[in-house]
């Protein structure tokens, strides 16, 4: 499944790898080309998730794979693919005080001896290449290989060490790389094209269709199905977490479950209660005057379920919900019973001996008497 | 942040910038320092690093600390004295911007959110300073452009920590080239940690012109002393990269855009030497030698002297010098003399600053500081005037601080001395392999003249 885990907030980072860095070395201008591509399509998208962009590039990043040979090029067959990310040595980690998942964007420029690189689109021999040279990653992020134009007169050469610098421009050499990255967020968020469909082409025959398009990335038909199917997810998944949550606490007797978590719970439970009385009026989706401003119903109906799924999952994954924590009853058994058992065994013995004693003392008392 | 980031980018055309040298110095009695020294610069941007996001999370204007191991006598032949540190982790000087407009602006719960961050990024033991052991003092530890009143200042020691391979990766790591080319390329384990002396320090700075926008700079040092005489078989002062560090250095990191110099220091008193290796290094001026990376081109070069035995027995006598040790016996009671030497002509200006754990109680009342000339031991000491800030410590809360302000005078012996009792501690309370003892971090002492 190509679609990230829904989660509030999302780290995007874009990273320039730079093979090669003594041959040329690659600089970009990120700033630019994120404010030209995906700041509106960051900025619609506010309402399903908070994205934060940041940029980073990495050098003498080697692969670890090696591609095959063909003529005077480099291909890498995908079967090489699931293992181009050299995990060991490249940093892709994230913020290290954001606990946020993360969403990679890789530009990968190759060493001297790799270039140029490409990528085939299957793995038999005369496989065509693939034209935009780039392939993603499920649920991770997208990869663009890129072969700059080693004689471009862009390259500077610095006078006092001799190293030759390329700075990737927004407008040109990045438009096509950013536009890939853009077409792989969407597949990363689930973002679906949106089409009438063939009923549509039986029911008015000889009309044709134009979808139009959008320049933030995404139409509003497109935004419009994501947020009902992210609202309907959403509630989905909080109804199970809580499922889960109460399957964990019934298992455990002793677990003491503070009163923060039953906020929680009752915080998810009531937002349930609202989208679900929200999408249940037949008159949903319209748009409502609340505050003096216009406020499409569906969208509250996302912010309650987006509220539904981070209280389950505040919940259920407190610290305090660990059942290690709390010690289930065969444990007791097991570090009480060699301490008393082999004290109470003999006890027991004994006193059964007495009472037969006893029994028998009895009964021979009542022989006796008789 | 998005809008921020952009703001900035159209605003500020700067780039970041990164910068890189080596100092290689070498005293009479054979020991070679190598100091290599990393800078970056970087303006706001959308760029990411580390220990930006950590400061930016934190809310901080400066962070000072260091690893390190081994004697910090290696360093005072080599004229290192003030950048050796001490053994241990040792948090200096980091300063927590007083803004109200962060999420909390409790001081001790931003202190122990960055010692736990910084633990994770260095896989170092940080995490163990709390505010139960770190301190702010009020009179040492300035640092030149930042503001004491509009920051809190925090110190902090964790003198039984010790430096290895785990936490030489990640702070490599941080470097651009990381191990891969540049000076950094000498980075090889098992020469830095069987060195005499060898450390690594991570300075922090961050200024914001605009709330929105910080710009930082990162400097890493990494200080490590070397002894050619007992490395080999030879027993002498003769020494190469190759013969130090087992490699040589390959080529210049790309992105150091103004070049990378490789500084070399000889003591002027040698009666001669020769150089080895494909490139000699150009004299700069007498005793001071220098070359530069190439891209590409691998480096080694090393120095053969005409006298190669060692001399130990000359060591030049520094301006000021310190001894700190514990006095007594036993486990119930001891005390902790300091004795300072000043050797100069003219009277100097000192703060010291001793951090002792909650667990040794100290009297007050029992502080005595006398100071005698040097050439006349038969003198009676006097007593000398200070200014001393005196923090009491809460058992299990915070530790005792004990500032002390004077003026040493010229040519004189100057002797600190208090005394402790060693409180009684519940068994959990106690450092792993307890009968090794407890570790007391260093105390601190500034001769920068202030105020």
């Amino acid at each position: 499944m190509r679609k990230i885990k829904y989660a509030n907030e999302y780290q995007l980072m874009f990273n320039l790898l730079n093979a090669d860095p003594q041959s040329l070395l690659m600089d970009w201008n990120i700033d630019d080309a994120i404010k030209d591509y995906f700041q509106d399509f960051v900025a619609i998208m506010k309402k399903l998730f908070d994205i934060k962009v940041a940029s980073q590039v990495q050098y003498y990043t080697t692969l670890a794979i090696q591609p095959e040979k063909v003529g005077s090029s480099h291909v890498l067959y995908p079967h090489h693919l699931p293992h181009f990310i050299n995990s060991a040595e490249w940093e892709f980690d994230g913020s290290s005080v954001s606990t946020s998942p993360p969403i990679n964007f890789v530009l990968y420029v190759p060493t001297q001896s790799q270039s140029p690189l490409y990528i085939a689109s299957a793995n038999t021999k005369d496989a065509p290449l693939v034209e935009t040279n780039a392939f993603s990653i499920p649920q991770w992020g997208g990869i663009v290989v890129l072969n700059p134009d080693q004689h471009s007169p862009k390259i500077q050469t610095n006078s006092q060490t001799n190293v030759r610098i390329y700075k990737l421009d927004s407008k040109e050499e990045l438009e096509g790389p950013m536009n890939v990255f853009l077409e792989q967020m969407r597949g990363l968020l689930g973002v679906k094209t949106v089409e009438l469909g063939a009923a549509a082409e039986k029911l008015l025959p000889g009309f044709s269709f134009t979808y139009a398009g959008s320049t933030a990335g995404i139409t509003k038909w497109e935004l419009d199905r994501l947020t009902r199917y992210t609202t309907v997810k959403n509630v989905g998944d909080a109804i199970s977490t809580l499922n889960s949550l109460i399957t964990l606490i019934e298992s455990m007797e002793n677990m003491v479950v503070l009163d923060h978590i039953r906020d929680e719970i009752m915080l998810s439970l009531n937002a349930i209660h609202k989208v679900q009385q929200i999408l249940s009026d037949p008159l949903a989706g319209g748009v409502s005057e609340e505050d003096g401003g216009h406020v499409n119903q569906h969208d509250v109906a996302l912010a309650a379920s987006i509220a539904a799924i981070t209280a389950a999952e505040r919940a259920f994954f407190d610290p305090t919900m660990v059942s290690l924590l709390y010690f289930p009853d065969e444990h007791k058994l097991a570090v009480y019973l060699p301490l008393f058992l082999p004290v109470l065994v003999p006890l027991f013995s004994t006193i059964v001996q007495e009472i037969k004693k006893e029994i028998q003392k009895r009964k021979g008392g009542k022989v006796k008497s008789e | 942040m998005l809008t921020a980031a952009l703001l900035s980018a159209v605003a500020v055309a700067a780039q970041s910038t990164y910068h890189e040298q080596l100092a290689l110095k070498q005293s009479l009695d054979g020991k070679v320092a190598a100091v290599f020294s990393f800078q970056q610069a970087s303006p706001s941007s959308s760029l990411y690093h580390p220990l930006a996001a950590i400061a930016n999370e934190f809310g901080v204007a400066h962070i000072d600390f260091g690893f390190s191991q081994g004697k910090a006598g290696a360093c005072v032949g080599l004229g290192l004295a003030s950048e050796c540190l001490p053994p241990g982790l040792l948090s200096l000087a980091t300063r927590l911007i007083r803004l109200s407009s962060l999420n909390s602006s409790d001081p001790d719960l931003r202190w122990t959110g960055l010692t736990n961050a910084l633990a994770g990024t260095f896989c170092a033991s940080m995490n163990f300073i709390t505010p139960k052991v770190s301190a702010e003092p009020k009179e040492s530890l300035r640092v030149n452009g930042v503001d004491p009143d509009s920051n809190w200042l925090r110190y902090a020691t964790l003198p039984r920590e010790i430096t290895c391979t785990e936490n030489l990766t990640p702070w490599a790591k941080l470097l651009p080239c990381s191990t891969k080319a540049g000076i950094a390329t000498l980075f090889n384990a098992y020469s830095l940690y069987d060195a005499d002396y060898h450390s690594m320090r991570v300075k922090l700075q961050r200024t914001c012109p605009t709330p929105s926008t910080c710009d930082i700079k990162i400097v890493q040092e990494l200080i490590v002393v070397l002894d050619p005489v007992r490395k080999g078989h030879e027993r002498n002062i003769n020494w190469s990269l190759k013969f130090l560090f087992d490699r040589e250095i390959s080529g210049l990191c790309p992105l150091d855009l103004d070049g990378t110099d490789i500084v070399l220091e000889l003591p002027a008193s040698s009666s001669g030497f020769t150089f080895t290796g494909d490139v000699s290094p150009l004299k700069v001026r007498e005793g001071l030698y220098k070359i530069s990376l190439e891209l590409g081109k691998k480096l080694g070069f090393g120095v053969v002297h005409s006298n190669s035995a060692p001399n130990r027995l000359s060591k030049p006598t520094p301006p000021v010098q310190i001894h700190r040790h514990l006095t007594g016996y036993g486990r119930e009671r001891g005390g902790i003399n300091i004795r300072i030497n000043n050797n100069q002509n003219k009277p100097q200006k000192v703060t010291l600053l001793e951090v002792i754990p909650w667990y040794l109680h100290l009297y007050l009342h029992t502080l005595k500081t006398t100071t005698a000339p040097i050439g006349d031991l038969e003198a009676a000491p006097f007593t000398l005037n200070i200014t001393q800030r005196y923090q009491p410590s809460i058992p299990r809360l915070r530790p005792s601080i004990i500032e002390i302000s004077t003026v040493l005078p010229s040519n004189s012996v100057t002797t600190f001395h208090y005394e402790f009792d060693r409180a009684f501690i519940k068994y959990t309370e106690h450092p792993p392999d307890a009968n090794r003892g407890f570790d007391i971090g260093p105390a601190s002492f500034d001769a920068s003249p202030r105020r």
